[in-house]
């Protein structure tokens, strides 16, 4: 699935689609875990963890949905931790990264507390034309809801400011 | 997270004493003298960690302590904050557990 075509809403709907794709891929990749983009929602039984966080901002508010499979989300996860913790904290590290990438638009916005649940054939239902982000964990499925409402005036373009730094850096000052 | 930041502390070698959150965190702080440093999270319950490091670094009591941010945030203002405030460093999540440990090692060390 992909985006509205045309008008400022349609660009906007790009850039974010390229920035949540991108904070996906990379976080699951941080943990080794490779995913490839799905064109169609695969049915599936397997338990599903569903964690969900929202966040609020002057030009932006929403809320991040991020749904493993078991098997996806096990090759992630430290032993001995608990996988609906776990679901929520990687909820966290995906707002983080599309939130650090926003800065570089001079968007910002401010994440609230994640909640996950879990069950089996859990389907998401996404919001009007808001696509989720289908993908293969090979073995398992990932699926990513970023559902926002933007202000009306607000851009989408490259700012002159001091991008993030990279995930996984240490700054010593 | 904090879990696994312990984990990977104690397989070095190190002691590590967990708070809960902000509050928790400068409570387990003030309790502790003998703390070579702390590592705390930006968005905690109840104390953000900046609040934290302002809170703690004020008035010049913890000034020798070393603390830095483990946090998904990387907001280059909240760094400049941090770094203000007296905060030593500042890792973005995930955090890399050799990385972590050789960081603890350099700041901590007597």
């Amino acid at each position: 699935m992909s985006p509205p075509e045309g008008g400022r809403d349609a660009a906007n709907h790009r850039i974010l689609h390229s920035i949540v794709t991108r904070a996906s891929v990379e976080l699951f990749s941080a943990y080794k875990v490779h995913l490839t983009r799905r064109k169609e929602l695969a049915p599936t039984e397997e338990t599903t963890f569903a964690a969900t966080i929202g966040f609020t901002g002057a030009s932006m508010r929403g809320a991040l949905l991020l749904a493993p499979t078991e098997t996806a989300l096990a090759r992630t996860y430290p032993s001995g931790k608990q996988p609906h913790d776990w679901a929520s904290e990687l909820a966290n590290q995906l707002l983080g990264r599309i939130k650090n990438r926003l800065v570089s638009y001079g968007v910002e916005i401010c994440p609230s507390v994640p909640v996950a649940i879990k069950g089996r054939g859990l389907s998401i239902v996404a919001r009007g034309d808001i696509p989720p982000y289908l993908f293969d964990a090979q073995p398992g499925l990932v699926t990513v809801l970023f559902d926002v409402e933007m202000h009306h005036e607000l851009i989408l373009a490259p700012q002159d400011v001091t991008p993030c730094p990279t995930e996984g850096d240490t700054l010593l000052f | 997270v904090r879990q696994q930041i312990s984990h990977a502390l104690v397989e070095a070698g190190f002691q590590v004493i967990e708070a809960v959150d902000g509050l928790d965190g400068v409570a387990k702080i003030e309790e502790h003298a003998d703390l070579a440093m702390v590592l705390c999270d930006v968005n905690m319950p109840r104390m953000s960690g900046l609040e934290l490091v302002e809170t703690l670094l004020a008035d010049g009591k913890y000034m020798q302590l070393p603390i830095v941010m483990l946090t998904t945030e990387g907001h280059p203002g909240l760094i400049q904050r941090a770094r203000q405030a007296g905060a030593k460093g500042w890792i973005i999540k995930p955090f890399k557990p050799a990385l972590l440990v050789a960081t603890v090692r350099k700041l901590a060390a007597p």
